[in-house]
C-alpha cells in the first residue's frame, strides 16, 4: 500500500474518468464521486487535478461538454465521451493490463 | 469556470454536511480536497478560451464550406446575386468616390474644422465667402484675436515663353501658407519679405510642376515671366492643395495694401481659428461695428461673418447639385441591387425549409441557423464587392474623362484605398443588412415546417415578401429611369435650340492685353489692332472678329439715358462690343439702317445698334434710326437694328441689346472668333499672338458651339452618368422581376399541376402568371412615379429647360417598365403554361 495514494501514475486518472464517462453523461461532482467509490478512497486524488483532467480530455476531443442542469437543477457543466475518447480508452485499458500483468509476473517470479 | 468550480465545492459541502459535518467544516474539507484552487481555475479558463477559438475557426470553416456547396448546387442564383451586388456597390462607389474626392475632401491639409472663410454681408447679401475690400481685410487681420486671418485674390496671366501660356493665379498674403498650414514639398513658404520686394516671390502647384516643368527638383530659384514680370519660384506645393472652385497653376506673393477705397472688394478672406467658432463671429461683429463708426459712407451697413470651410463648401453650386444628384442615383441602383438579393435569399431559403427543421430537430441553435445563413450573404458581398471595386475603378475612370472643366481636379480621379474601404463595407452592410430578413424568414418557415411529413401541400404563401420587392425595385428604377430621362431630354433641347448666332464652324479664344504692357485706353486701342492683324497673318484663318465676351460667356452691361430723361434714372441694359468681324462671323445682319464698318473707329462719330426688344423697349413703334443715347456718359447715334438673338447663351431667352463698336469701347480681355479654312490653326496663333508685347497666351480655345451652348459640359456629363445609373438600374430589376416570376411559378407547380388536371388551360395560366407580375409593376409605378415627379421638380430647378412635368417622359417610362417586365416575366409564365399535370402530382 503506497503511503501517498494520490501519487496515481501519470495518465491513470485520465483513463479512470474515461472509463467513469464511458457510460453515461456526468458532470464533474459526479466523475469526482465515481473515482472516490470505485477506488474505495484508495485512489484520493485532488479534485482540482479531475477538472483539469477533464479539460485536457476535452482539448483532445476525447470528451465534449455542454451547461445542463443537475439533479437539484442547479446549472452544471456536464461531459460525455466521444468515439475518438472511447478509442482512446480503450487502447490505454490494454497498455494498462499488459503493464499491470508485466508488473504482476515480476513480482510473483523467484528473486 | 468559476460556476464549474462553485458547483463541485457546493455540491461537496453539501454532502459532508448530510452526513453530520458543521457548515463551517464542510466548507474547509471541500477546500482541501480540491486542492489549489487558484491554479485549476487559471488552468481551466486558459483551456476554454483556446477551445472556444478554435471551434469559432472550425465552424466558419464549415459555414463556409456548407455555403460554398450551397453555391455549386445553384450557381445560377449566386451569379445573379453577386452580380446585383456588383453594378449596384459599383454605381454607388464610383459617385461616392467622386464626391469624396470633389467636394467632401478638397482640403489636403490638416484641421479642416479650424480653418474658417470671413466675409462681408451688406443689406442682406455676401457671406463667408464673398469677396472683400483691401482695407478691411487689413484692419481686421491687425486687430482680431480669435482668428488669424489671411487672402488670396483670383488672378490669371500669360506665362512668357516660346508658345506663351495662360495659367491661373492666385495672389496670396505672406501669411497665407501658415495659416492653412501647408508646407511646401520643394522649396519654401512665402514670408513676409516676399510682398515686399519688386520681385514677387511664386509657388507652383504640384500638377503645374509636373506638367510644365517635368517635375524638374531644380526648379527652385527660377524666374518666371506673368504678363512681363518676372516672379521667382520658391517652392512646389504638395499634390492635390486646392483651395475654392477651380485649379490654380501658381500662387504670387503679394501686399494686398492699404488703399482708401473701401468699396473695391476682390480679397477672399480665410482664417485659422484661435477661439471657437462663435467667439470668432462675435469679435468680427464687434470689429464690424467699429468700422462702421469709423468709415460711416462704406461701412455703415457692412458686417462680417464667418463659416467653416467645410461647412461653406456643402452648400455650394451647381455642380454639387449635380453631385449630390448623381449620388442618389449610385444610391438608388444599391438599393435596387440589394432588393435582389434579398428576394433570391428568400427564394433560397424557402428551398432550405425542410433542412433547416431538420436541423432544429437534431438541436441546432437559433442563432447559428441565422449565421449559417447570413454566411451565404456575406459570401455574396465579399465576391460582389470584390467585382464591385473592379466595375469601380472603371466608372471612376469614365466619369474622369466626362470632365467638362467645370468640376475642379475631375481629371485626377482615382480611386483609393478609402474609397474602396467605404465600397467594400457598403457592400458588405447591405447585403448583410438585406440577408438578415431572409434568413429570419427562412428559419421561420423551417420551424412551421413538420418534419418528414413532405408535404408542401397544393397552396403555398404567394410570397408577400417576394412582391413587395420587387415592387420596390421597380419603384426606385421608376424614379432613376425618369429623372435620366428628364436630364436627357433637357440636354437634347438644349442643343436644339436655335441661338440666332452662326457658331457651326468658328473656334473661339480669348486674350487679355496685360496691364504692364497695355496700361490705358489709348494702347488697348492699339493692342486691340495689332492684335486683330496678327490673327488674320497666320495661314489657315479665313475670317477673324473681336470681340467682349461671347454669346453664353459675357457680356457688358451699360448704364444709359435717352436724351432729356433726369440724370438720376440710369437703367441699365446689356451691351455687346464688337467689331464688325466678329458680325460677319455670326451671321449677325441688320435688319434696318446698316451694321457696324471699319470705319467706325476712335476719331469717328461714336455709333451703336440695337436689338429689336430694345428698340421697340425705347421707341415703341417709332423708326429707332438716328436717334441717340447716352452710354455711360457718351452719346451716341443709332444706325441700325438687329433681329434679337441669344446673346447670354442657350439657356436665357433674347433680352433688350445694345451693340457698341470694339473700337470706340476697347476692353482689356478680348474673345477672338476664328473660322479657319481647314484645320484651325492654334500653335501658329499661340505663336503670333505671343510676339505682342507683354506675350499674351491664348485661353479658353473652344469651339463657339461650346460657348453658346454654355455649361452644356455638365449637363451632358450628367445626362451619361445617370444614363448609365438608370440603365444599370432597368437591368437589374428586370432581374428581379424575372427571378421573383420564375420563382414563384415553380413554388406553385403542384398547384398549377392541379388546376391543369382540373381542366385549366394553358393560355390562362399564363394570363394569370402575367397579370400577377404587372400587378407588382403597377404597384411599383404607383409608389414611383409621384417620387419621380417630385424629383423632377426638384432637377427642373437646375437642369435647362427641364419642366419636370413633361407627360411624354412618364408615359415613355411607364411603357418601358411594363415592357420589360412583360418580357422577363414571358419565360416563366410560359413555363408555367407548360406543366404537366400527371408529372407534377406524382411527384407529391
Amino acid at each position: 500500500m503506497p503511503k501517498t495514494p494520490q501519487e496515481l501514475l501519470p495518465g491513470s486518472l485520465d483513463m479512470l474518468v474515461l472509463q467513469c464517462l464511458s457510460s453515461d453523461e456526468r458532470h464533474g461532482f459526479d466523475v469526482s464521486q465515481w473515482v472516490h467509490d470505485r477506488t474505495r478512497g484508495v485512489l484520493r486524488t485532488p479534485d482540482g487535478a479531475l477538472y483539469k483532467a477533464l479539460h485536457r480530455l476535452e482539448d483532445r476531443g476525447w470528451v465534449v461538454s455542454r451547461w445542463g442542469r443537475s439533479a437539484n437543477r442547479r446549472k452544471a457543466k456536464f461531459y460525455r465521451i466521444t468515439k475518438k475518447g472511447r478509442q482512446a480508452l480503450k487502447s490505454e485499458r490494454e497498455v494498462w493490463a499488459a503493464f499491470s500483468t508485466a508488473v504482476d509476473r515480476a513480482l510473483g517470479a523467484e528473486p | 469556470m468559476d460556476e464549474e468550480i462553485a458547483f463541485h465545492l457546493d455540491a461537496r459541502t453539501a454532502q459532508l454536511v448530510a452526513s453530520g459535518m458543521s457548515p463551517e467544516d464542510a466548507r474547509a474539507q471541500a477546500e482541501h480536497e480540491f486542492g489549489s484552487i487558484e491554479g485549476a481555475r487559471s488552468e481551466l479558463v486558459r483551456r476554454t478560451r483556446r477551445r472556444r477559438r478554435t471551434a469559432f475557426v472550425g465552424d466558419l470553416a464549415r459555414d463556409v464550406r456548407h455555403a460554398l456547396r450551397g453555391v455549386r448546387a445553384r450557381p445560377g442564383v449566386f451569379a445573379v446575386a453577386s452580380l446585383s451586388i456588383a453594378l449596384g456597390m459599383a454605381a454607388l462607389s464610383t459617385m461616392w468616390t467622386a464626391l469624396d474626392r470633389l467636394i467632401l475632401r478638397p482640403l489636403p491639409y490638416d484641421q479642416e474644422r479650424t480653418l474658417v472663410y470671413v466675409g462681408p454681408v451688406e443689406r442682406g447679401r455676401g457671406g463667408p465667402a464673398w469677396p472683400m475690400s483691401a482695407a478691411d481685410f487689413t484692419d481686421l487681420r491687425r486687430a482680431a484675436r480669435t482668428v488669424e486671418l489671411a487672402a488670396y485674390q483670383d488672378g490669371g496671366a500669360s506665362l512668357g515663353g516660346e508658345l506663351p501660356e495662360w495659367v491661373t493665379l492666385r495672389r496670396a498674403t505672406p501669411g497665407f501658407f501658415s495659416v492653412l498650414t501647408v508646407e511646401p514639398v520643394l522649396g519654401r513658404r512665402f514670408v513676409p519679405a516676399d510682398a515686399d520686394g519688386a520681385q514677387p516671390a511664386a509657388l507652383l502647384s504640384h500638377g503645374f510642376w509636373e506638367r510644365r516643368y517635368g517635375a524638374d527638383p531644380d526648379v527652385v530659384g527660377r524666374t518666371v515671366s506673368l504678363d512681363g514680370i518676372h516672379a521667382m519660384i520658391v517652392g512646389v506645393l504638395p499634390r492635390g492643395f486646392e483651395l475654392g472652385r477651380g485649379g490654380t497653376d501658381l500662387w504670387l506673393s503679394f501686399d494686398p495694401g492699404y488703399p482708401d477705397a473701401r468699396s473695391d472688394r476682390s480679397l477672399i478672406v480665410i482664417g485659422r481659428m484661435r477661439s471657437d467658432l462663435a467667439a470668432v463671429r462675435q469679435e468680427l461683429a464687434e470689429l464690424g461695428g467699429r468700422l462702421a463708426e469709423q468709415y460711416p459712407a462704406s461701412n455703415a451697413e457692412r458686417r462680417f461673418v464667418a463659416n467653416t470651410i467645410t461647412g461653406e463648401i456643402s452648400s455650394g453650386p451647381t455642380a454639387t447639385q449635380g453631385m449630390a444628384s448623381s449620388l442618389a442615383a449610385g444610391l438608388f441602383v444599391l438599393l435596387i441591387a440589394c432588393a435582389n438579393v434579398a428576394n433570391l435569399l428568400l427564394a433560397r431559403g424557402a428551398d432550405r425549409a425542410e433542412e433547416i427543421a431538420l436541423r432544429r430537430a437534431l438541436g441546432a441553435g437559433r442563432a447559428r441557423i441565422v449565421w449559417r445563413l447570413l454566411v451565404e450573404a456575406v459570401l455574396i458581398a465579399v465576391v460582389g464587392g470584390t467585382i464591385g471595386v473592379a466595375l469601380s475603378a472603371l466608372g471612376v475612370r469614365g466619369l474622369a474623362s466626362l470632365n467638362s472643366g467645370q468640376i475642379p481636379r475631375m481629371g485626377e480621379l482615382a480611386v483609393d484605398a478609402r474609397s474602396m474601404a467605404v465600397g467594400m463595407a457598403m457592400a458588405l452592410g447591405s447585403v448583410v443588412v438585406f440577408g438578415v430578413v431572409p434568413a429570419l424568414r427562412t428559419l421561420r418557415a423551417g420551424e412551421r415546417r413538420r418534419l418528414l411529413r413532405g408535404t408542401r401541400g397544393t397552396t403555398s404563401r404567394k410570397g408577400g415578401h417576394s412582391a413587395v420587392l420587387v415592387a420596390v425595385e421597380v419603384g426606385l428604377a421608376v424614379v432613376l429611369i425618369t429623372t435620366t430621362a428628364l436630364v436627357s431630354r433637357s440636354f437634347a433641347a438644349l442643343q436644339a435650340t436655335d441661338t440666332g448666332i452662326r457658331d457651326g464652324e468658328a473656334w473661339s479664344f480669348r486674350v487679355t492685353l496685360a496691364e504692364p504692357s497695355w496700361p490705358d485706353e489709348a494702347s488697348l486701342r492699339v493692342g486691340t489692332e495689332e492684335l486683330r492683324r496678327a490673327i488674320s497673318t497666320v495661314p489657315g484663318v479665313s475670317e477673324a472678329g473681336l470681340a467682349i465676351g461671347l454669346p453664353g460667356a459675357g457680356i457688358r452691361s451699360v448704364r444709359y439715358a435717352l436724351p432729356g430723361d433726369d440724370a438720376e434714372a440710369t437703367p441699365s441694359v446689356w451691351a455687346r462690343v464688337a467689331d464688325p468681324g466678329y458680325f460677319d462671323i455670326v451671321g449677325l445682319r441688320a435688319l434696318v439702317g446698316r451694321g457696324l464698318a471699319a470705319a467706325d473707329d476712335a476719331g469717328a462719330e461714336p455709333v451703336a445698334l440695337v436689338n429689336e426688344s430694345l428698340a421697340r423697349e425705347l421707341w415703341g413703334d417709332d423708326d429707332p434710326l438716328g436717334r441717340s443715347l447716352e452710354v455711360q456718359g457718351r452719346v451716341v447715334r443709332i444706325v441700325g437694328v438687329l433681329p434679337d438673338v441669344r446673346e447670354m447663351g442657350a439657356r436665357d431667352a433674347p433680352r433688350s441689346t445694345l451693340y457698341l463698336p470694339l473700337a470706340q469701347w476697347p476692353g482689356r480681355t478680348v474673345s477672338v472668333v476664328v473660322t479657319p479654312t481647314a484645320e484651325f490653326p492654334v500653335t501658329e496663333l499661340r505663336r503670333a499672338v505671343g510676339a505682342l508685347d507683354g506675350s499674351p497666351a491664348l485661353r479658353d480655345v473652344r469651339p463657339l458651339r461650346d460657348v453658346t451652348l454654355q455649361s452644356a459640359g455638365l449637363t451632358s456629363g450628367l445626362s451619361v452618368v445617370l444614363g448609365a445609373m438608370a440603365s444599370v438600374a432597368l437591368f437589374l430589376a428586370m432581374i428581379g422581376v424575372y427571378a421573383a416570376t420564375s420563382y414563384s411559378v415553380v413554388r406553385r407547380v403542384p398547384e398549377i399541376g392541379l388546376r391543369m388536371a382540373l381542366g385549366a388551360d394553358g393560355l390562362r395560366l399564363r394570363r394569370q402568371v402575367l397579370g400577377r407580375t404587372l400587378a407588382i409593376v403597377a404597384a411599383g409605378l404607383a409608389v414611383g412615379l409621384p417620387v419621380a415627379w417630385a424629383a423632377g421638380q426638384g432637377l427642373s430647378r437646375f437642369v435647362f429647360g427641364s419642366s419636370g412635368d413633361d407627360p411624354t417622359v412618364y408615359l415613355g417610362v411607364v411603357a418601358i417598365l411594363v415592357a420589360v417586365s412583360v418580357a422577363a416575366a414571358w419565360t416563366p409564365a410560359s413555363r408555367a403554361a407548360s406543366v404537366d399535370p400527371a408529372r407534377s402530382l406524382r411527384a407529391e
